[in-house]
């Protein structure tokens, strides 16, 4: 005897075993047939034609029925899926398990009509256990209550008679929060289509529906229902929100949809067919539904009349069957005759206004409330998902591998094009050590910027001790011949070369023609310069030259007024009437020029004029009578600190000056610049008077003893200090150099 | 070279500044009236520029001591010292008793003190000189500061002696010879860059005034 080995197990088994005896591994390989039948499939249907004698003569009419009726489908890959799969199970209708069927429901056995009592006492034992309420019982309800069937109808049912399926849901969403059970049952409501006003309700809806809204609020009902029908199926109305009104979408409701269109007068074989009540087999199809009742139902299927239900989700789908959407739209409705009143029905809903106009307009619909605690509770802003769940119809189809042709597969596409950093390492840098070493000095600099700077520790100070030393030196050395009267300086005995000119200048004046003196110099420079103008205007006035003073730096008007006036009135010599001050010109060199050009329209005023001026205008004073231009003064002297005003005089005037000497008093500072104007063929300069020994000379060449003289001592005493200092660090340094020498050569 | 309105500003320059320098070379009352006439305008710009100036200083001191940044007393001291003086002036003008009491014993002593201190700072540098930096050039500097001190100033003995007078004709010789010398090249370096500034502005190719 043959024995077949287990591939697994490797224990034998029977030559003819499909399976093995001892693991259950499959012995016999499954093969594709040609036709593209997947292998389960082929099986089944050569069992199906192994025992096609032993087909109930009921399924034999029904398929004979529908190849004859139906017109043969060009493609069968053309249809929908859930329709080719009712297609495929066509006649194997589910019916609820044996054992499942609840408790009230077994105990009141409603009355029935007729043909359910035969459908079931043609079904068997397992049939009448588990009766098959959803399909025939719904519709033939529904239609006993229309007021067009019930005339015909031979028994109102009662409530007991409300399929179970319709319960669950019910009770299902009283045991849900408040939040969740309004997510779970307004969209039921909004998808369950628009109630009719009240009023048209009243009307239209039959009793058995106006019955249910009465025991929707019946908790004790629902709630029995709910424990009765178990967690499963209450759990699946919370996940699905479309089984009231959209059409079946697992295979169990598309099964019981699938009955209660082509078997049973129902809503969703649309309003515009009718379907023939009167010659319809409901034997042979109680006997279909006997025969074919699955062993494990999936669910209790759904009544055909779901629609109606305003807000009760009649299918209890099984976890893991996805919906799909996309089915409803393909099912045609038209194709199914429906009675006239259940078109009618039909046409008053599809005249109803949607229910968000509706909610809009009657507003009766309280709002939810969502208690504290709860929406505390709620996770909703504080979880986010991780990976987000497309829908299904958005989901992308497996288009190759063993998976092909399943929607909802993990892609490995996304993980395959997901940019991430790569593991192997780029090019590296390719660098010098120089480069390095650069880059490292870089780091370095900018790590010690970093740093905090930490104040430089002071060192131990020292007392600025030569700095005071020649301060003090200095300071004595000024002080000491005012203060003491020592030491005394001889006066110079030789004369100047320069001084000659000066002195026929200012001796040639004349008396009748005022002396113009310009004070172009710094208030730092009074002590010398005064002392320096102090001996030319002393000359002046001693020859009763009328002086005019000006300026042309906003400090010269008072310094020459402190000078004059102090001269003057050593001379006893009036303001205004001896002498006069015009005040400053603004305008530096240009207005040199155009003083020098027109006198009178430069300056209009005049500075610290006499109270008793018979006019507003210097001009007008009998000093400056007769001057009109530059060259009506008897002599100009600028009495300057520094070169560029000198220099200007010496530029800008000397075209008007005629034959009027132009003399400069300078600080000895100034003289090398404007000495090459004064030693010049065609001097532009006249006389120069420079430094306090000139004017020293110059006062001694007079035979006068002024300021000059006075400060004498002083800048002698202050000009051999400086030299002893400036001796003093020749020796300094050389006595350090020689001691440095010193050192290296031993 | 783009034209602009440079070219307005640029005619106007070198208009200027020809009607100017002809008036120098020819004697015609027009053209020295002309002359005249534009350098009083001069004068004008002058003095307004001294004010702007003046406002200038107040507005930058103004800002250093509302931003208290350092020195702001200073600032603030100015700023007092000019509006008084400012005040005082044009109230009651520039020869008035107070404003001449504030120039000859506050301004008039700051400044000659600062000189005062120029000196002690020259002769403190010339003795660091000569002590730390001894090389020829400081040694020659030193020996003719040296020179010209002893030659200008008197001595306390022997100060008409032969060595006097020697030291004061070699100080007479380094200051009318070897600095006019120099002094002269540095009027020669300027009055020809003054010359070839006034070609460059009459020929506006320097405008100073902008383009």
């Amino acid at each position: 005897m043959a024995e077949k080995l287990c591939p697994m197990c490797s224990k034998p088994n029977a030559e003819d075993a499909e399976e093995c005896e001892f693991c259950g591994a499959r012995l016999t390989p499954l093969v594709l047939d040609p036709e593209g039948q997947p292998p389960g499939e082929a099986d089944r249907r050569g069992e199906a034609e192994e025992g096609a004698g032993e087909t109930p003569d009921w399924l034999a009419r029904i398929r004979r029925r529908a190849e004859d009726e139906s017109p043969p489908p060009e493609d069968p890959g053309q249809g929908p899926d859930w329709l080719n799969r009712l297609r495929s199970a066509e006649g194997e209708e589910e019916g609820p398990p044996t054992g499942e069927v609840p408790d009230w429901l077994a105990e009141e056995e409603p009355p029935q009509g007729d043909w359910l009592d035969r459908l079931r006492e043609s079904a068997g034992p397992e049939s009448s256990e588990a009766p098959k309420e959803e399909g025939p019982s719904e519709e033939e309800r529904y239609a006993a209550e229309t007021p067009e069937a019930e005339a015909t109808a031979p028994e109102e049912p009662t409530s007991a008679e409300r399929p179970f399926a319709e319960e669950p849901p019910v009770s299902a969403e009283e045991d849900l929060p408040s939040w969740l059970m309004d997510e779970t049952t307004a969209p039921s409501e909004e998808e369950a289509g628009p109630p009719a006003p009240e009023a048209d309700r009243a009307v239209d809806r039959p009793g058995w529906f106006e019955e249910f809204e009465g025991a929707g609020a019946g908790e004790e009902e629902r709630a029995e229902t709910e424990a009765e029908v178990g967690p499963q199926e209450i759990e699946a109305p919370t996940e699905r929100e479309e089984p009231v009104t959209g059409p079946p979408t697992t295979e169990g409701e598309a099964e019981a949809a699938t009955g209660a269109a082509e078997e049973a007068p129902g809503e969703e074989a649309g309003p515009e067919g009718a379907l023939d009540w009167e010659s319809f087999d409901w034997d042979s199809l109680a006997e279909e539904a006997a025969a074919d009742e699955p062993e494990e139902p999936e669910s209790l299927g759904a009544p055909p009349d779901e629609e109606e239900l305003p807000h009760v989700p009649a299918l209890i789908v099984d976890e893991g069957e996805q919906p799909s959407p996309a089915e409803p739209d393909e099912f045609d409705l038209d194709a199914i005759e429906l009675p006239d009143w259940l078109s009618d029905v039909g046409k008053e809903r599809a005249e109803e206004p949607p229910p968000e106009e509706e909610a809009a307009e009657t507003g009766d619909l309280a709002p939810a409330t969502i208690p504290s605690w709860l929406e505390a509770m709620r996770p909703v802003e504080t979880f986010q998902p991780v990976v987000e769940i497309e829908p299904e119809d958005e989901q992308a189809v497996e288009s190759v591998g063993p998976l092909a042709g399943l929607r909802g597969v993990l892609l490995a596409e996304p993980v395959v094009a997901k940019p991430r950093s790569s593991t192997a390492t780029g090019a590296q840098l390719q660098i010098t050590e120089r480069q390095y070493a650069q880059a490292e000095l870089l780091s370095r600099i900018v790590a010690e910027e970093e740093k905090e700077a930490h104040p430089a520790r002071r060192g131990r100070r020292r007392l600025p001790f030569i700095r005071w030393l020649v301060s003090l030196a200095l300071l004595f050395s000024v002080l000491l011949p005012p203060l003491l009267g020592l030491p005394t300086f001889a006066t110079p005995e030789r004369v100047s070369r320069d001084l000659g000119p000066l002195i026929e200048i200012v001796n040639n004046v004349p008396v009748e023609r005022p002396a113009l003196l310009v004070f172009d110099y710094e208030p730092g420079y009074t002590a010398e310069l005064e002392g320096v103008a102090g001996a030319l205007l002393e000359s002046l006035m001693a020859r009763e030259v009328r002086v005019v003073t000006m300026s042309t730096h906003p400090t010269g008007p008072p310094l020459a007024l402190e000078l004059v006036d102090q001269i003057g009135t050593s001379h006893s010599l009036d303001n205004g009437r001896n002498y006069l001050h015009l005040g400053y010109l603004s305008g530096g060199p240009t207005a040199v020029q155009l003083f020098a050009a027109t006198p009178r329209g430069a300056i209009l005023k005049g500075f610290m004029l006499p109270p008793e001026m018979p006019g507003d205008s210097a001009w007008e004073l009998p000093i400056l009578r007769g001057v009109s231009v530059l060259s009506d003064f008897g002599m100009v002297a600028v009495i300057s600190s520094g070169t560029d005003s000198a220099r200007t005089w010496a530029e800008q005037a000397t075209p008007w000056l005629g034959d009027t000497p132009l003399v400069m008093v300078l600080s000895t500072g100034a003289e090398p610049l404007i000495r090459p104007y004064f030693e010049s063929l065609d001097p532009q300069v006249d006389g120069i008077l420079t430094g306090l020994p000139a004017a020293v000379a110059y006062e001694q060449v007079n035979g006068r003893s002024g300021a000059a003289r006075g400060r004498w001592d002083a800048f002698g005493s202050g000009a051999l200090a400086a030299e002893i200092i400036l001796a003093a660090g020749m020796v300094y340094g050389a006595a350090s150099w020689f001691l440095r020498r010193r050192e290296e050569a031993e | 070279m783009k034209l602009g309105p440079y070219v307005i500003w640029a005619a106007v320059a070198t208009a200027t500044g020809l009607f100017v320098l002809l008036g120098y070379f020819i004697e015609l009352d027009e053209l020295v009236f002309l002359r005249l006439l534009l350098v009083r305008w001069a004068v004008l710009l002058a003095a307004a520029s001294l004010l702007l100036g003046l406002f200038n200083l107040l507005a930058v001191h103004w800002n250093k001591v509302s931003l208290q940044e350092s020195g702001w007393p200073y600032s603030s001291l100015l700023i007092l010292f000019f509006l008084v003086t400012l005040v005082l002036g044009l109230l009651f003008g520039a020869d008035y008793p107070v404003v001449l009491l504030l120039f000859r014993h506050v301004q008039l002593p700051i400044e000659a003190s600062l000189l005062g201190l120029l000196a002690v700072s020259l002769s403190l540098a010339g003795f660091r000189l000569i002590s730390r930096q001894r090389d020829v050039f400081s040694l020659a500097f030193i020996v003719t500061a040296l020179l010209v001190l002893l030659g200008t100033a008197p001595w306390p003995v022997a100060n008409n002696s032969v060595a006097s007078l020697a030291i004061g004709d070699l100080r007479a010789w380094v200051t009318q010879v070897w600095a006019a010398a120099g002094a002269r090249g540095i009027l020669l370096g300027v009055a020809l860059g003054a010359i070839t500034t006034g070609l460059r502005v009459l020929l506006a190719s320097d405008r100073p005034y902008g383009d």
